[in-house]
């Protein structure tokens, strides 16, 4: 779990220790002072339980839901119901089925079932909301939340209706908050680290790039928010059983604004900073609570008594932080990785990788032998333009075709249509002898397809071995081999002695390499490279055509290239295909084709062969 | 009238010009001729201010144009005819005309029509109702309005058919005869070569070469530019 | 048949509330991108204008209530939005969160956090004869307010020069800066009048309930939210549309659902949205194809 190569041991331990510390002093802190200070700090270590249920789903998936609370809602009413003693449960909640009502468990058995609970609800309702667009998750999250309250707040006959459950057993003291606590810190940062974990934050980095390389954006959001479900079910059991009273107001808007207020302080994509933030805004609530009463601040001048003061002063803090420190007081980082940005960013080598990957990772044959990357006839039009009309092209194992053409000419919509994101009018696409129109990306990219873009989408937030690495969890292989993987691909392109450096800091020739290695780690048999050398100075230009050149031996892929350059072009590939209006002009060797009159009046307009030839 | 100095632009993370110098004085014609991925539309970007520039400056009538905002670029005088046309589609011809035209006086807005008299038959009509063709002169149109001192045009004659492009070129033409100044962007070399006094070739980020028509014409550096340098 | 005639008018009457609320909500996501959390504060404050200004005669009460809306709309624009316009959604959402948080506590710290009542001219309780059916004239008063403000909206939108340029940022909004639309007024513009929509949505439900809360724009807001969704994202049309169907679904289920679910009404119509976004991600207007993508 450690890290596993992609921080140094150091660091990863850093980073789980001290939130644990964090959460030991915490309990510390709790045990020592009066009986309701230690309720106080055990209503914020089950606080911390929930925002860490928070921070898995949108950290990682960089998507607000505002119904987690729901989950812990669900939980907590779990863990009350299973608990109550008989007697209480036929007064309160008459309807209940007797196999509930009668179980008086004791807090361990009723914590696990509200959690499990808690999960299965999230799956349930989490299957419909996350197949949503990403813009519709937040509403429709919310909408959840308040669907909860409702059914919470009406069904008395089973939940007690808006008056709520009492007589609920106390019996989470701080310490048995603070182990949950610790417990759920440890999986946080485990699901954090895991290939789910890496594949979903590729998502929240950019969603095209993430289809690109096999990841299904539904599947990996449902997998989180599951998790999370779970996680707020088990603060919600944990805190009803500490508070011994329970409403369906309990877990509603209020307490959604203040776990995520914590979160967002604390900066969502750490875990460290779902601690840190849910301490600090726990504190400061507690600080503002107390001038509610009324008090005088600094023997100056005193405040009358103002209740909601600390809820504003909540929204307040929440407000600048979105204005000034959006990633939250860690920065979004991990507590391993704080303030060694500066040791980052100088050149590292990479953590020594298992023995040299000599295999393909994802190789899973289509159909028989290889038999290229097809399109026959493809025609597509969108927005009244007809983009191609009735293009071929092939690619066969293993050689380097380029693909030129003039401005508009509908060479990126066929590298789109090829790879998935665009399906055509008519025609078709085969991969391998198989028919794959209307494959998804990231089911062309398990099947061996693997493309570029011309913006290097970079996955800004993580460092370049974790950019790369995903790439091959992506499509399915394990962390550990992953990493191993990645740090093959980074030693051939050049990349590895900047192996720990976070992908949005590294130059732009460099993000267009990261893309290239990126789409390597899936180990394609077919690569489309769109205008990789677009925006790169002469240096970096001859630089870019080396390596490609030793990608096709050492990778064994056929490369599909679009480029405006035409050195490039003739330095790399062996047959060229020229577009024009979506259609094909000419298919030759590089040199036949650079000097055809029919392309240069492609390009340029007009023969400007007469008397160039100087 | 504008003058860019040191000019480097960074688009999506990638720097897409590495130091761009180059001049345009009043009542000049200049086009900006090279591959596509030169970085021709984010130099008109920039001009305009939809794009800051990570280092240069950029100055119109002795003015630093860096750090405003584009509507008070556009009110400076500077009227941009952007590639795809990029025209409001869900309004009518009308009123994408009045939008520009903001109390020009309806002198400007009758030369215009008189200039473009297929628009003012399709007054009326949504405007993406028109073909690509009358959608450019639609574009061309509201620039005009504006009445501006610089007019810039990027990529005019994408997607048209050649009888379109004439009629595009041949209203340019009459805005030349008046004395405009413009900046016309094309990948298709030879005609803005031809149409222009003065032309810059951009390849790779960078100004390859430069100079007057007859100089640029059939020029193997040009070639060089395009097609690579094996030529 | 007069009993549905009369189901349907009271559908009718809701449907058009939520329309105004969803075009409220639409007006901000047409410039700004954002969903905005802060319109059910942008609801609830001008009904506590209502509140506050209950002893002066009813319309000057009203005016106070729409001006009350309009202020904080554009102050909330200036002071919490203006300075998160370019970053990315979740971070609008957030702070449109932050400031509806803010709103609703200082509401229930200066006033109280339980509901007030509020006097309301007895000639809203009452009911009008139309022909056979008995018409509360809240309901009327609605209808009437509804088709007045889309018309007037309609109007604004369509043959006044600001409407031009608000249609057009919404389509464009780079376009319409290069020529010359000054981004800052098209946004502030867009808040203010999306304010006076949710102030009149405020009046209305204060003449419904007779109550005001500072909790009371959480399920409008949300309402809102959804109807935009079903309606397709960001147009105009599509708001009303949304509105329309949900409000009427609301209605008629509230008339129709068997006794034992009625408590469950809400938790029904909200959960409905989702079966259509199921169905058709763009939602019931939406456009054919998504949103452009940018490979």
């Amino acid at each position: 779990m450690k890290g596993g190569g992609l921080r140094s041991p150091a660091s990863a331990a850093a980073s789980l220790v001290v939130p644990l510390v964090l959460v030991g002093l915490t309990v510390a802190v709790g045990a020592s002072g009066t009986p309701s200070f230690e309720d106080t700090v055990t209503m914020a270590l089950c606080n911390l339980i929930v925002v860490l249920g928070l921070q898995v789903f949108i950290g990682n998936s960089g998507v607000y839901s505002f119904g987690q609370l729901g989950f812990a809602a669900s939980g907590a009413y779990a863990a009350a119901l299973l608990t109550i003693p008989a007697a209480f449960t036929a007064l309160q909640t008459p309807d209940l089925p007797s196999l509930v009502a009668d179980a008086q468990l004791s807090p361990l058995p009723s914590t696990l079932i509200a959690a499990a609970a808690s999960g299965l609800l999230a799956a349930v309702v989490g299957w419909p909301l996350m197949r949503t667009s990403t813009l519709a998750i937040p509403i429709s999250t919310f909408a959840f939340l308040i669907v909860a309250y409702n059914v919470l707040a009406n069904w008395d006959a089973v939940t007690g209706g808006n008056s709520g459950l009492v007589s609920i057993p106390r019996t989470t003291g701080v310490a048995s908050a603070g182990i949950w606590a610790a417990a759920a810190v440890v999986v946080a940062l485990a699901f954090k680290w895991s290939a789910a974990g890496y594949r979903l934050q590729a998502t929240r980095e950019d969603e095209v790039a993430a289809r690109s390389i096999g990841i299904g954006l539904m599947r990996e959001r449902l997998l989180a928010f599951t998790l999370s479900g779970t996680l707020c079910g088990i603060g919600g059991a944990l805190a009803v059983h500490q508070s011994g009273t329970l409403s369906p107001s309990t877990f509603y808007f209020a307490a959604s604004v203040t776990t995520i207020t914590m979160l967002v302080v604390g900066g969502a994509r750490s875990v460290f900073g779902a601690v840190v933030g849910t301490l600090a805004v726990a504190t400061v609530n507690e600080l503002l609570r107390n001038l509610e009463e009324g008090a005088h601040v600094l023997g100056l001048f005193s405040i009358g008594e103002t209740p909601g003061l600390a809820a504003i002063g909540l929204g307040l803090i929440l407000l600048v932080t979105m204005v000034a420190l959006p990633q939250g007081l860690s920065r979004g980082l991990e507590a391993g990785e704080v303030g060694g940005l500066r040791r980052r960013l100088r050149s590292r080598a990479l953590p020594t990788p298992p023995p040299a990957e000599t295999e393909q990772p994802g190789l899973r044959p289509v159909g028989g032998p290889a038999g290229g990357l097809r399109a026959a006839r493809v025609s597509l039009a969108f927005s009244g333009l007809q983009v191609l009309r009735g293009v071929d092209l092939e690619l066969a194992p293993g050689e380097a075709l380029g693909l030129i053409g003039p401005n508009g000419a509908g060479k990126t919509t066929l590298v789109n249509v090829l790879s998935g994101f665009q399906a055509p009018d008519s025609g078709s696409v085969l991969l391998d002898g198989t028919s794959v129109t209307g494959w998804s990306p990231a089911r062309l990219a398990r099947a061996g397809l693997g493309r570029t873009f011309q913006a290097a989408l970079p996955f800004a937030g993580l460092t370049v071995v974790e950019s790369v690495a995903v790439g091959a969890m992506g499509v399915g292989v394990g962390r550990r081999r992953a990493v191993g993987v990645a740090a093959g691909v980074l030693e051939r392109l050049g990349l590895d002695k900047q192996a720990q450096s976070p992908a949005g800091l590294r130059p732009p020739g460099d993000q267009r390499l990261l893309g290239i290695a990126r789409a390597l780690a899936t180990g394609p048999r077919y690569l489309l490279l769109d205008e990789p050398a677009a925006g790169l100075n002469d240096e970096e230009r001859r630089d870019l055509v080396a390596i490609l050149r030793g990608v096709r031996q050492d990778f064994g892929c056929a490369i599909l290239l679009i480029e405006h350059d035409m050195n490039v072009v003739m330095d790399l590939c062996s047959r060229v295909q020229v577009l024009d209006d979506g259609k094909t002009v000419l298919v030759g060797a590089p040199e036949e084709v650079q000097a055809h009159p029919a392309v240069v009046e492609a390009y340029l307009g007009t023969s400007y062969l007469e008397g160039a030839h100087a | 009238m504008l003058e860019l100095r040191g000019l480097k632009v960074a688009y999506r993370g990638v720097e897409v010009l590495h130091g761009v110098e180059m001049s345009l004085g009043e009542g000049e014609v200049v086009g900006i001729v090279g591959p596509n991925g030169a970085g021709k539309s984010s130099l008109l970007r920039t001009i305009c201010g939809l794009i800051r520039p990570s280092a240069g400056e950029v100055s119109f009538e002795g003015r630093a144009l860096r750090g405003l905002a584009p509507e008070e670029i556009a009110r400076l005088g500077i009227a941009l005819v952007p590639e795809g046309r990029q025209i409001f589609g869900t309004l009518t011809v009308a009123e994408n005309l009045r939008l520009a035209a903001q109390g020009n006086g309806s002198g400007t807005m009758e030369r215009v029509l008189g200039q473009l008299p297929i628009l003012r038959q399709r007054l009326g009509q949504r405007a993406d109702r028109l073909s690509g063709g009358e959608q450019q002169q639609l574009a061309v149109a509201r620039a005009l309005l504006r009445k501006p001192r610089l007019l810039i045009l990027d990529e005019p004659s994408l997607g048209l058919a050649p009888k379109m492009i004439d009629v595009v070129y041949g209203l340019l033409e009459e805005l030349r005869s008046e004395g405009a100044t413009m900046l016309i962007v094309e990948q298709n070399a030879a005609r803005t070569i031809d149409f222009c006094q003065r032309s810059v070739v951009l390849a790779g980020g960078q100004v390859r070469a430069s100079g007057r028509r007859e100089e640029l014409q059939r020029n193997p550096a040009v070639l060089r530019a395009y097609m690579g340098r094996q030529l | 048949m007069t009993d549905l005639a009369q189901s349907l008018i009271d559908a009718l009457a809701l449907g058009g509330l939520y329309a105004l609320i969803a075009v409220g909500v639409t007006l901000i996501y047409t410039v700004m991108g954002m969903m905005n959390f802060a319109q059910g504060e942008f609801i609830m404050l001008p009904a506590y204008a209502l509140y506050v200004l209950a002893g002066l005669p009813f319309a000057i009460a009203v005016g106070g209530a729409l001006a009350t809306g309009v202020a904080i709309a554009v102050l909330a624009e200036r002071v919490a939005f203006r300075p998160v316009r370019n970053a990315d959604l979740s971070a609008q959402l957030v702070t449109s969160l932050a400031v509806a948080t803010i709103l609703q506590n200082v509401v229930s710290a200066s006033v109280d956090a339980r509901a007030q009542s509020v006097a309301t001219p007895p000639l809203v309780s009452e009911s009008s004869q139309i022909g056979a059916l008995s018409v509360p004239n809240l309901e009327i008063l609605t209808l009437v307010l509804t088709a007045i403000v889309l018309g007037g909206l309609g109007w604004l939108l369509y043959r006044t020069r600001i409407g031009l340029e608000m249609r057009a940022a919404a389509e464009n909004f780079e376009m319409a800066r290069l020529l010359g639309v000054r981004a800052n007024r098209v946004v502030a513009i867009a808040f203010a009048i999306s304010g006076v929509l949710a102030a009149a949505v405020g009046v209305l439900i204060v003449m419904q309930t007779g109550q005001v809360s500072p909790t009371m724009g959480l399920t409008p807001v949300l309402v809102g939210f959804i109807a935009v969704v079903i309606g397709g994202f960001g147009r105009i049309s599509g708001a009303v549309v949304g509105g329309l169907v949900l409000g009427m679904a609301s209605s008629l289920l509230g008339a129709y659902l068997p006794d034992g679910l009625v408590p469950f009404r809400d938790a029904i119509v909200f959960s409905l949205p989702v079966a259509i976004l199921l169905v058709r991600p763009q939602g019931l207007l939406g456009p054919a194809t998504g949103e452009a993508r940018r490979i």
